[in-house]
Order: structure tokens, then sequence, then C-alpha cells
């Protein structure tokens, strides 16, 4: 998967840089606000049919969700620091970079709304962030624990890095990390627009 | 604006889904549309990127600045997990 979102990429690059007239960019906004909703409505649906979902939260108390919201904060305040005290970047474009969770599509589209530069830079460190993980998981496992790697992977603990932490954990640090990563996973479209709200 | 927008359509799939108006088979196709936006999504982002040369001409700059904020976003991530991990959940497991 990851290997075609790379090709696509470099395809679009190449098509921006020779084909498309610069006249063009009002209607790319357009489409791209379209395709946005268009994909959240559809992550929507995916969520929607967990049915299992909400008893395993029941079963394991509400308190597993400090899980996520702590790797959450977590990401966004050490990209942010790392931002303002090494990069010299304003603190809430570094934070939204880091909200976007290892989910570099939508954040890295939804910030070249911004910026084409802020965009690039949010899906590079953000599919670093989802590919470093399914390499780091078992490491991590191992010297630190199942939850550490489930805060590591981000929003991917539900997709892509699932079946590693499956393969590497039990049954119930697999579930907390599904339940960790749909949780990331709705919190990027919110906590982006509104960390750079609040910057800018 | 932007948010409640984003709320609201999250919310309106996630309730069809959930409420089972989805016709037999439309689950797989919804996964099936998923991947085509996505793959769409990704190819409009990359000629916004084509078009932009400023972006182009600081690749490398971009490199060292994503690598920076995704160690530091990484670290901060498990600090914090494992700060719930040590001081929260294992109360809760020795109580159970």
């Amino acid at each position: 998967m990851t290997k075609w979102i790379l090709l696509v990429l470099v395809l679009g690059v190449f098509m921006g840089i020779f084909l498309v007239p610069a006249s063009f960019i009002d209607t790319l906004d357009t489409l791209i606000s379209v395709g946005l909703m268009m994909v959240l409505f559809l992550v929507g649906i995916g969520v929607g049919r967990q049915k299992g979902l909400f008893s395993h939260l029941r079963r394991m108390g509400p308190r597993i969700l400090l899980v996520p919201l702590m790797a959450a904060l977590g990401s966004i305040s050490g990209a942010s620091l790392a931002g303002v005290l090494i990069l010299k970047m304003p603190w809430h474009q570094a934070g939204a970079v880091g909200a976007g969770f290892g989910w570099y599509s939508f954040v890295g589209v939804e910030l070249t709304r911004h910026s084409a530069y802020l965009g690039t830079l949010a899906f590079i460190t953000n599919i670093t962030r989802e590919m470093g993980s399914l390499v780091l998981i078992p490491l991590v496992v191992k010297m630190l624990g199942g939850l550490e790697a489930t805060g590591m992977s981000g929003a991917s603990a539900m997709s892509i890095a699932l079946p590693v932490i499956s393969k590497e954990t039990d049954a119930n640090i697999t579930i907390i990390a599904f339940i960790s990563g749909m949780t990331m996973a709705l919190m990027v479209p919110l906590v982006v627009p509104l960390i750079m709200r609040l910057g800018g | 604006m932007t948010i409640l927008v984003y709320i609201a359509v999250l919310l309106t799939g996630g309730f069809i889904s959930a409420r089972g108006f989805l016709k037999p088979g439309g689950e797989k196709q919804a996964d099936r549309l998923l991947s085509v936006s996505l793959f769409l999504l990704i190819f409009m982002m990359g000629i916004k990127i084509g078009m932009d040369e400023y972006v182009l001409n600081s690749f490398r700059t971009i490199g060292i600045q994503a690598l920076v904020l995704v160690v530091s976003s990484v670290a901060f991530s498990i600090g914090g997990v494992r700060l719930v991990a040590k001081y929260v959940l294992r109360w809760e497991e020795d109580t159970q």
C-alpha cells in the first residue's frame, strides 16, 4: 500500500511540475476539500460497523482511553517543543504535524490546504512514523512494553501496525491497540484544524 | 467551522453504518471507495506540491525537519503512555 501511495504521490508531483497549469490551483483546492469530506464519511462508516467496540471498552474500563489520550498529548507536545526549540518553527505548525499521529494521507492533505510546504512536511513526518513504527514495534515491546508500542504506532495501531502488535503481544494489548488507534485516528480531523486555528 | 463540518461528516458516516442503513455488500464498496478517494487525494496533493517551486527546492530541509519532528513526537508519545501504564493502569491491574 505504502509503495503505491508513494508512486501516486510522485506521479502527482510530476503532473504538477510539467502538465497542470497554475490557473488550476483554486479548482484543486476545492477538489481536495471535497475529497477530504468523502474520506471522513467513509472512515465514519468503518468506525460505525465495529459493533463489539463498546463492549470491549466497557469491559476494560474508560481508563484505557488514557493510552490514546496521553499518546496524542505526547505527540503534539513533543513535535511542538522540537519545532520551537530546534527547528525555530511556529509551535502550532509543528504541533499540527505531530497531531497527524501517523495518518499521513489525511494530515498531509489537510495541511497542504494551508501551505504546500507544511503539507509535505506533515506527509513525510507521518509516513516516517508509520514505517518506523512497523520496524520498531518488536524492539519497543521487548524494551518498554506493548502499551508503549501502541502509543508509538499512533493511528496506525488500528490498521497496518495491528498485525505486528498482535504478533508481539497478547489479545488484551491487541484490543487496546485497536481502540487506541481508532481513537487517535478520530482525533486527527478535529485536532489538526483546532491547533492551526489556535496558532493562527 | 471546518472542525464542525468534519465532526458532522464523520458522525453521519458512523450513524449510517451503525444503524445498518448500508445495503448488503455496501461495506465492501465503502472500503473500495475509501481506497480510491485516498489515492485521488494523494494524487492531488502531489500536483499541489509539484506546482510549488519553493517546496521542490526544499526537499532536503523538509527531510531533516521531518526526522526531528518524528523522533520527538514518538519519544513523547511513548513517554506519555509509559506514565499511564506505570501509574494508572498498573494500579488498576493490581486491584483486579
